[in-house]
């Protein structure tokens, strides 16, 4: 039995003041999370809303004896992964677009105060990574989940996680280098 | 110069990782708006699944072949019936 458990089996009964009850304890963990994989805040009260109104349509799946974190992480990367494919169906041409119209402009170096921005750079390189390594980057480091709670979410092995974490390290270091030692960096147009 | 000196200790990017996401998102907090929203569109779609959830009468709950005889005909009987007249009336016309 978890403390979740008195509240999953209240919704299960149908009571919506429980639902409100689990929003008010996980919204933050839920909020955070898809904000730091998809960086976009109204896609992220989106995603916080979706996750909560599966949990309700799905209410009697859910154990009600296990702690509801690692399911409300699984739905929000899902839901946020699902968003991020969308997104970029629409805006990769798009982008392309304004690269053909303002062309060289892109290539003008940022000021030197910006490129210092240690959270700037950061995000910036925690964006260039690869969705499932961008996941596992923010789940270990932003929600102190460790490997195994990772695994368990993601449905994959430790080792997938641990190889993930790896070189979304390893790439965010070789992002982090660049963008601290490249003469051009490129503008973002989101 | 070993490679230890030229690039920064593994614990020091883990550390710039885990301070740049706090900084960036341990502040952030969901417009208050969003828990009425939530809880009015719950309410909502509990109303959807009720209305899915309706018990379907007896006579559709029984194969057409089990349907209890004593429920005489229904409108389904009826469809069935016209459908089979307006196909004939149909080809007889074609002729």
């Amino acid at each position: 039995m978890s403390q979740d458990t008195p509240l999953i089996q209240k919704l299960q009964a149908g009571d919506l003041e429980a639902l409100g009850a689990l929003y008010d304890q996980y919204r933050l963990t839920v909020y955070r999370t898809a904000l730091a994989v998809t960086r976009d805040p109204e896609a992220a009260e989106d995603i916080l809303q979706d996750a909560f109104l599966r949990l309700q349509a799905h209410a009697d799946q859910v154990n009600s004896e296990l702690p509801l974190a690692p399911w409300l992480y699984r739905v929000t990367v899902n839901l946020s992964y699902t968003w991020l494919t969308r997104r970029n169906r629409w805006r990769v041409p798009l982008e392309d677009f304004i690269d053909q119209l303002i062309g060289p402009a892109k290539h003008n170096p940022e000021p030197v105060a910006e490129r210092r921005d240690e959270q700037r750079l950061m995000q910036r390189a925690i964006d260039a990574l690869a969705f499932s390594q961008r996941v596992v980057i923010v789940l270990y480091y932003l929600n102190n989940l460790s490997l195994q709670e990772i695994a368990d979410i993601l449905g994959c092995p430790v080792g997938t996680v641990k190889s993930r974490l790896h070189y979304g390290r390893e790439n965010l270091r070789e992002l982090l280098n660049g963008d601290a030692q490249a003469p051009e960096v490129q503008y973002e147009f989101t | 110069m070993n490679s230890r000196e030229s690039r920064p200790p593994l614990d020091d990017l883990d550390a710039r990782i885990r301070q740049s996401l706090r900084a960036a998102y341990g502040n952030k907090y969901p417009a208050w708006g969003v828990r009425r929203q939530l809880l009015d569109r719950a309410a909502e779609q509990r109303r959807d699944l009720r209305k899915l959830a309706l018990p379907l009468p007896d006579w559709l709950s029984h194969s057409r072949a089990a349907r209890p005889v004593e429920s005489g005909w229904n409108h389904l009987d009826y469809i069935s019936l016209l459908s089979a007249l307006g196909f004939v009336g149909v080809t007889y016309a074609i002729r």
